[in-house]
């Protein structure tokens, strides 16, 4: 397959000094991460300055379960405006549709990392949370449903939606069969327009 | 099968808090964390005060929140109505914290090896201890118990994982009472059968008016006080804990 030399506007894709200074920022955020979530497992949660609320007058749950709620709202709103645009069949709007499921997928894994990350045994709770898991608990609904639920399913929404996807891609047929579940072959064929890269107006 | 009970009787609590010890050296609790905790509470203006001590073990509620909450089942109710704790098994969440309306839940924040009230890896300790390390442990916690079999004794004191007050359910299986009811001096705390009718808590309870906290809410402890009335919002704290890991 060809390769696109066609210059995509607002100077994307174009590897500049202010891009890698930017991806070296933000490098640097995930490393800061990575080394708190390291003291915090190592050192248990202690570091996070959460405590119990009998006699040691604090609060056990703290920004995780926020962000947790807070990604888990966000994916509501993306999913609905990928819907809406589905159902009402508001074409121009296609190329929003495709990033706001991508936004719903995006912070669902947020949800579940922040919810991982306030476990006091992650490991035992990957395992735990499958093996026991009690439908009565609300905790459940936000972190059993919403992963192996929500997430696949929006998985398989935006497999749909990405139907434009160059079947060159090793594996892509079986995956696109099994993620849609109805069978529906990959052709390939479609038009640009219908696969909601090309501008707006060809809708 | 027995249903367990606890009677506590504050005209008889001096808030001495043997109790608190005698659980501490029973569980080996690290530090900050206080299974049994005596609340010492101040009623009443100046002249007119009095002073009263509550002691607040878990309540091992018969409707019991933390046992609905937890998503792996963690915490469950025994059959003689202990409400347990499966170190075992519990991944940390926290939600039967959040949901116990008495805050009795502990979690171990941190390693509680590294816990105990004195840094036992520091040096100048080493040259007296002549590198034996405390605490010394309960091996009775380890075992597994009940039908079940499962470990809730609570001596597991893994870090990420939350423990309560277990009603010492390696003492009640060798037919011994909790260690804070063993060790209460004028005898304010009474524990037994409530389903026995000659049992001294039911006789206890017969005797005299008895109130349990937050009746209202529904969780049906089986913890009864006597001789005394529920903290108010009058009730103000001496000492307020700020206890901290």
């Amino acid at each position: 397959m060809a390769i696109r030399t066609e210059r995509l506007p607002y100077g994307v894709g174009r590897l500049s000094g202010g891009w890698y200074l930017l991806m070296l920022i933000l490098l640097a955020l995930i490393g800061l991460g990575v080394h708190a979530y390291s003291r915090q497992f190592t050192e248990g949660l202690v570091v996070t300055g959460l405590r119990d609320i009998g006699t040691m007058g604090g609060a056990p749950w703290g920004l995780y379960v926020a962000f947790d709620v807070y990604f888990v709202g966000v994916s509501f709103a993306g999913i609905t405006i990928a819907a809406l645009i589905r159902l009402l069949n508001l074409k121009h709007l296609k190329p929003v549709s495709r990033m706001a499921e991508l936004l719903t997928i995006i912070s669902l894994i947020l949800a579940g990392f922040s919810i991982l990350a306030d476990l006091g045994q992650p490991v035992r709770g990957i395992v735990n949370l499958f093996l026991y898991a009690r439908p009565q608990s609300p905790f459940f609904g936000t972190f059993t449903l919403v992963i192996a639920g929500y997430l696949f399913a929006s998985l398989v929404y935006f497999s749909w939606m990405r139907g434009g996807m160059p079947p060159s891609v090793p594996g892509y047929r079986a995956l696109y069969r099994v993620s849609t579940v109805s069978g529906h072959r990959a052709t390939g064929t479609r038009s640009p327009s219908e696969s909601g890269m090309s501008a707006p107006a060809s809708g | 099968m027995a249903r367990y009970g606890m009677v506590i009787d504050l005209e008889r609590c001096m808030g001495c808090r043997a109790c608190m010890v005698a659980c501490k050296v029973e569980n080996n609790t690290a530090q900050a964390i206080l299974w049994m905790y005596v609340f010492r509470f101040e009623d009443g203006k100046y002249p007119n005060t009095h002073v009263w001590f509550m002691p607040r073990p878990c309540m091992h509620c018969d409707n019991a929140p933390c046992v609905k909450v937890c998503p792996v089942g963690a915490r469950f109710k025994r059959e003689d109505g202990l409400t347990a704790t499966d170190w075992e098994r519990c991944i940390g969440c926290r939600y039967c914290e959040v949901a116990c309306p008495y805050g009795v839940n502990y979690f171990n924040w941190k390693e509680p090896a590294r816990n105990y009230y004195l840094d036992w890896g520091d040096k100048d300790l080493a040259s007296v201890t002549n590198g034996e390390v405390p605490p010394y442990k309960n091996p009775d916690l380890d075992k597994a118990y009940g039908l079940e079999q499962r470990r809730i004794a609570g001596g597991g004191h893994t870090k990420g994982v939350i423990e309560k007050c277990t009603f010492c359910v390696q003492r009640l299986e060798r037919g011994l009472p909790p260690a804070c009811v063993a060790n209460c001096p004028v005898f304010a705390l009474h524990f037994g059968d409530l389903d026995d009718p000659n049992s001294n808590v039911s006789r206890l309870l017969q005797k005299k008016p008895s109130f349990r906290l937050l009746e209202e809410v529904g969780t049906q402890p089986r913890v009864y006080y006597i001789g005394g009335r529920p903290p108010s919002s009058e009730s103000r704290q001496i000492e307020p804990v700020k206890a901290r890991v």
